[in-house]
């Protein structure tokens, strides 16, 4: 797939692609410089303004980063679209702060029903996988059987009934008058299992080692559990909003 | 003699010519190479001493029977002693997938196979099976042929040319598991074939970017999770393919420890699974988090 792309962008052969060192270096290169543009992303998300331009464009360029990788990521697993929409929450997470920091009023709006989206969109792509429509991955089962103490046939009956509250959020989060239980689940679930990767992987023996890469592992994942919350809060927002309206309304009349 | 005593010896002959040249082409029809099979690959799923899986393509023609025997009677398939049909016929990647268990084999032997169906013959292959008691024996292990298409395919010559008895494949086949790519690997894997028709069995493991069910059907492997273990040469060696795209405790590891426990007079053990326990790249932490993708650790250790 990838083979016209190199050829048209770098003019290389594939072969001279996949086995130069020079290329080599300089995608090592490209992925450091990468990594240090998401670092920048991180300050200027804690810093944001409306009027600090500077953090504006990281968070875009942020967001299409992100969305680039998780193509990538998509393409690496022979193109599992579930693949990609797994990601839903974390590529939303910068575009729904550069809307969340933009204005009150119309962009909270669309902010909720846009991380509604990804949220629901990010759940429905794990339960593809929990209920085994994609082959179910094993470490999800070694990391249920590891904290739960199931056996493996357990772990994977476990996995398929939260593959199924996982369909149960992605319809709930949309549907009026059941999106406040379903974004309640989302948060608490998403906490939970952005949190088993460091409980299940990180051994006090080995703690240096393992949680070096596990606690980037966990940080992925809790946008899997804050943006549910703050769907949570904007459904507050919106509620105290209509209801103060309505409020002052009445009392116009 | 009248003009129509005169054409009658000619018209006898015009009458026969037809008759003759159907002889002719039916004699020679056994020998066309025009065989609707191809796309060869030989695997193992039970004892390699005894046994040994001729799995190809059917791409037309019916009916296929694999006639072999310790002679080589080239393509004549007439002659070889013995026949199997397919025990498994499957459908994947876009393709029927043929596979004859032949069984009963005589240990450390040479089999010459042709495979026969309506079409026609196939060229003659042959095989060596596995010795019953040690010896020395060459195998080649690998894997990762899904991205680079020219070092697949020299890869597969140098197996042509080093003669090994089997080759070990430790996952990632092709890229996106596509009728395509696995289309390309087979037509690549011919070239393991030697000039003399020599053919190498396939000991698969199942990478990242495989699945269970293709290698089944590609391979017909003996255990749908794709773990199991082969002797070679008796207890000289026992490989194990293990499986690190499921969980590595578990049914995997309830096994593992039972077939360990077995099987202590193996001299060599060998285990053949796609990721490292210690990441080749010398990026990454050296850390034991692979022991959670990894085979048990501990069991393997033992």
């Amino acid at each position: 797939m990838m083979e016209s792309f190199v050829r048209n962008i770098f003019g290389l052969g594939w072969d001279t692609w996949a086995t130069s060192p020079a290329v080599e270096a300089n995608l090592i290169l490209a992925s450091r410089v990468i990594g240090a543009g998401l670092v920048l992303c991180a300050i200027a998300a804690l810093v944001t303004t409306p009027r600090r331009t500077w953090t504006r464009v990281m968070l875009w360029l942020g967001t299409a980063v992100l969305a680039v990788v998780a193509f990538a990521i998509c393409r690496d697993k022979m193109l599992r679209v579930g693949e990609f929409f797994e990601l839903g929450c974390a590529i939303s997470a910068p575009l729904a702060l550069l809307l969340a920091t933009r204005s009150v009023g119309g962009s909270a709006r669309l902010l909720r029903w846009w991380l509604t989206v990804a949220v629901a969109a990010t759940f429905a792509a794990h339960g593809l996988y929990a209920i085994g429509f994609y082959p179910l991955p094993g470490e999800w089962v070694t990391m249920v059987m590891t904290l739960l103490r199931l056996d493996e046939p357990g772990a994977v009956t476990f996995l398929f009934a939260a593959g199924i509250f996982d369909f149960l959020v992605a319809a709930g989060i949309i549907i009026p008058g059941s999106r406040v239980p379903a974004a309640l689940y989302a948060v608490v679930w998403g906490a939970l299992t952005a949190a088993a990767r460091l409980l299940a992987n990180v051994t006090p023996e080995n703690f240096r080692e393992t949680s070096i890469y596990w606690i980037p592992e966990t940080l992925v994942r809790l946008p899997n559990c804050l943006l549910p919350l703050v769907v949570l809060g904007l459904l507050a927002y919106s509620k105290r909003y209509v209801s103060s309206a309505t409020q002052r309304n009445f009392c116009q009349t | 003699m009248t003009e129509q005593n005169q054409t009658e010896p000619m018209t006898i002959m015009l009458k026969h010519i037809p008759v003759a040249l159907a002889a002719l082409f039916a004699f020679a029809a056994p020998h066309s190479a025009n065989a609707a099979t191809d796309y060869f690959r030989l695997s193992w799923r039970a004892d390699p001493s005894t046994t040994m899986v001729v799995g190809w393509r059917q791409n037309g023609g019916s009916s296929p029977v694999v006639h072999y025997g310790t002679t080589d009677y080239g393509t004549n398939y007439g002659s070889y002693p013995l026949t199997a049909t397919p025990a498994r016929i499957t459908s994947a990647k876009g393709m029927t997938h043929s596979f004859a268990r032949l069984a009963g084999l005589a240990p450390d032997k040479a089999y010459y196979f042709v495979v026969r169906d309506s079409s026609g013959t196939s060229a003659r292959m042959w095989f060596r099976t596995a010795p019953a008691t040690a010896k020395d024996l060459t195998f080649v292990a690998g894997g990762d042929s899904r991205n680079n298409r020219t070092p697949r395919q020299r890869a597969n010559l140098m197996v042509s040319k080093l003669r090994p008895l089997f080759v070990l494949f430790g996952g990632d086949y092709t890229d996106g598991n596509s009728n395509t790519e696995w289309s390309e690997w087979f037509t690549d894997w011919q070239q393991t074939k030697s000039s003399d028709g020599r053919m190498y069995p396939i000991v698969a493991a199942r990478g990242n970017h495989d699945d269970n069910t293709s290698l089944v059907d590609m391979f017909d492997i003996p255990s749908s999770n794709i773990y199991y273990a082969l002797n070679i040469g008796g207890s000289f060696m026992r490989l194990y393919m293990l499986n690190t795209e499921i969980t590595v405790g578990g049914t995997q590891d309830s096994w593992l420890t039972g077939d360990l426990t077995s099987n202590t007079s193996a001299k060599w053990k060998i285990a053949q699974y796609h990721r490292p326990m210690f990441p080749m790249n010398p990026r990454r932490p050296r850390t034991l988090r692979n022991t959670t993708r990894g085979p048990s650790h501990s069991t393997i250790m033992r």
